[in-house]
């Protein structure tokens, strides 16, 4: 039973990989632009361009040029960058870190905004502090997040100066310059994570509160808080997992605007770039570890659920 | 809207201490009302009550008439969208009614505590049984973390839950329904409760293990002189096992006294009709109140009337225009809130008076009668 559901889980992960791969590939193929000359430079003459062509598979179908990469792929060849000529493999491992930091920080600090935030406003349905916390999710929901960005940037670091506007250390070499350029995109990301979270939380806490079992647990004398984290919380967080979940996967993903506003050597900077450039090679390897990524993200997700929920039973259902 | 409104009430003082020759519970006009789309429903309507130490009332009625709700409103744990509950309640001449929410916790468990009525839905599937009767020790009894797991385990082995420390490590779906129920009534026993308010304990169990139940409790009453209110659908063992009845029909109480004196000179048609088929000990656990035809009113914006009025043989006019009020009946012992009660000349007379017309002044058909 165990093995039967790996098997179906990783012929999945497969079809998955493949889809999303092939689709990017035939979409930049569709894009107006010419890899051939990304590839040769701008002076390439007619004939160093054909060679180009020929050399990148340019003159074969799409179909192919995907199987002759997966191919490549499978013996750990993600190939080489169009345009810089660095290993894509390369490229990858010095920006997955950085956008992995941004992703993780931004995720963790939605949650902790989120869970408590969301509690007591449950709790304390229609009061004053519930009323301010939608208010203010209201806003932070309807204004995308380069919104935020630039509003948070001209507070703290243009007005206060607490924060460089823009750039980034790497860890290695300056952990606390590290943090304080990665500040400004955590915050303006999970914010607008937070207010979402927040709002999900809340509605399902709503609904958790009024269960007999909330009310069984209040009268055994228990502090509110105690009833409301020990009793209510885990059982109110299903939603909030999933949604987790897909947040992190979008983070991983790198968020364009953010990483561009803030300069931030990240994947999606990569992508926004390499699109920009025509440079396929390097677009496939991307698009292939944010898929692995969604893909393993799922899978923690799923193992979570058993853990809030003993009623589930591992890769099996209620 | 008029009488009870959701504001928060300040404290009163604090009242005399526990006071030794006050009833165990004293119920005063209490009242609680729902707001509803559908209206103000008023659930609990006017009921007074008391209960010495180690005694047993049994709460009876059909299904929909307020027993729940009274027993909640006892405790103070009403749903939000519950009106503030009017009237007293104090227990041991100690008033709860006004109590913040910080001082009435400090009496849920150790002073007045609630077995609740679906054991399927009032304990917490994510949170292992261990939990889930320790913690209400961790808060209001001296016991280190040990000694409360060997409470709990003992409590389980009384209820008569079998393997008990291998129970304690499982969650709540592992469990049949009578086994859960079980657990709900440890847990309500944990911290030693003054005041038990039982809602249905036993409908999910079978006959042995309901009378193994009964007799625990019943244990614990001559022990510790814990006072009951037993709640059940259960004729048989409210004849067997309370010393008083209160019988209960659209939020307010119609007959009560002594259950031997109610059962003996059953004065209101309502009760009359219900123990129509009285169950006897001996019968099946599950045999439950005989109702009258017709279902109970819930009560939105009540008229100045009898409630039973539209199911009831008896009615006249004056019940239609006239809410009769509890009063006691001296004849039996009892207090009856009837203006024509079984068993005595009026009552007789209305019937007959009913019977003779095929109908009741509320238009219910009688069974004519052969003058
Ligand atoms: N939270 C609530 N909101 C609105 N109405 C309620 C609420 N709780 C109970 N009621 C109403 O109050 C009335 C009494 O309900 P209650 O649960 O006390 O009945 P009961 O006598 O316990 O019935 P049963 O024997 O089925 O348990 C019903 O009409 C019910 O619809
Ligand atoms: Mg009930």
């Amino acid at each position: 039973m165990r093995a039967r559901a790996a098997v179906k889980r990783l012929s999945h992960v497969i079809a998955v990989l493949s889809i999303v791969t092939f689709m990017t590939m035939l979409m930049l193929d569709l894009a107006p632009g010419d890899p051939a000359r990304v590839a040769a430079g701008d002076t390439a003459t007619p004939e160093q361009l054909a060679a180009a062509r020929e050399q990148l598979n340019l003159d074969k179908p799409v179909i192919v040029r995907w199987l002759l990469w997966v191919g490549d792929l499978l013996r750990g060849d993600l190939g080489t960058s169009l345009r810089t000529r660095q290993d894509v493999s390369d490229v990858l491992i010095e920006r997955i870190p950085v956008t992995a930091e941004i992703a993780v920080l931004a995720l963790v600090m939605a949650l902790v905004i989120a869970i408590p935030v969301g509690t007591w406003s449950a709790y304390r349905k229609g009061r004053a502090f519930d009323k301010v916390s939608q208010a203010v999710g209201s806003v932070l929901i309807s204004a995308p997040s380069f919104l935020v960005a630039l509003v948070l940037s001209y507070g703290l670091a243009l007005q206060l100066g607490w924060l460089p506007i823009v750039g980034w250390a790497g860890f290695a070499e300056d952990p606390v310059g590290n943090l304080r350029t990665a500040t400004l995109a955590v915050l303006s990301l999970a914010l607008c994570e937070a207010a979402v979270f927040v709002r999900l939380l809340r509605s399902d806490m709503i609904t958790v509160l009024g269960q007999e079992y909330v009310l069984a647990a209040t009268a055994k004398g228990l502090s509110p808080y105690r009833v409301l984290v020990k009793h209510a919380l885990r059982p109110s967080s299903f939603s909030l997992l999933t949604l987790a979940g897909i947040s992190l996967g979008r983070l991983i993903g790198g968020t364009v605007t953010i990483e561009v506003i803030f300069s931030i050597p990240g994947i999606g900077q990569l992508i926004y770039q390499s699109i920009m450039n025509k440079d396929v090679i390097t677009v496939q390897g991307a698009v292939a570890f944010i898929a692995i990524a969604y893909i393993i993200i799922n899978a923690t997700v799923d193992l979570m659920y058993t853990w809030l929920d003993p009623r589930i039973k591992v890769g099996g259902k209620r | 809207m008029s009488l009870p409104t959701k504001t928060k009430t300040q404290s009163p003082p604090a009242g005399p201490a526990a006071d030794s020759d006050a009833p165990l519970l004293a119920i005063e006009d209490l009242r609680t009302w729902f707001d509803t789309p559908q209206g103000i429903v008023h659930a609990v309507d006017g009921v007074d009550l008391t209960l010495e130490r180690g005694k047993t009332l049994a709460l009876v009625g059909e299904s929909g008439s307020g027993k729940s709700v009274l027993g909640r409103s006892v405790m103070g744990i009403l749903g939000s969208h519950a009106l503030t509950p009017t009237g007293s309640v104090r227990i041991d001449g100690r008033e709860l009614r006004g109590k913040s929410r910080k001082e009435l916790r400090g009496l849920w468990g150790p002073v007045v505590s609630m077995v609740f009525q679906d054991p399927l839905t009032s304990l917490n599937p994510v949170r292992r049984l261990d939990v889930q009767l320790t913690e209400g020790m961790a808060v209001h009894l001296p016991l280190s973390k040990a000694d409360r797991l060997a409470r709990a385990v003992d409590l389980l082995r009384r209820v008569g839950i079998p393997e008990p420390e291998r129970r304690l490590r499982m969650y709540p779906h592992e469990l049949s329904g009578g086994m859960r129920q079980r657990v709900g009534i440890a847990i309500a026993l944990a911290c030693k409760p003054r005041l038990l308010i039982a809602d249905e304990p036993t409908t999910a169990l079978d006959v042995t293990i309901q009378r193994q139940i009964l007799d625990l409790l019943a244990e614990l009453q001559d022990l510790g002189g814990m006072g009951m209110i037993l709640i059940t659908h259960n004729l048989g063992v409210a004849a067997g096992r309370s010393d008083d009845i209160a019988v209960m029909y659209a939020g307010q109480i119609i007959e009560k006294g002594p259950t031997k004196n109610v059962f003996k000179h059953t004065r209101h048609p309502y009760t009359s009709a219900l123990l129509g088929s009285l169950p006897r000990l001996e019968d099946p656990p599950h045999s439950t109140l005989a109702a009258p035809p017709g279902r109970p009113p819930v009560v939105v914006d009540p008229p100045r009337r009898c409630r039973f009025a539209e199911r009831c043989s008896h009615a006249q006019a004056r019940c239609l225009s006239e809410a009769p009020t509890l009063d006691q009946d001296t004849s039996a012992g009892t207090s009856v809130a009837c203006f024509f009660p079984v068993g005595t000349g009026r009552g007789t007379d209305a019937l007959k008076r009913n019977q003779e017309a095929g109908r009741t002044a509320a238009g219910l058909a009688v069974e004519r009668s052969v003058a």
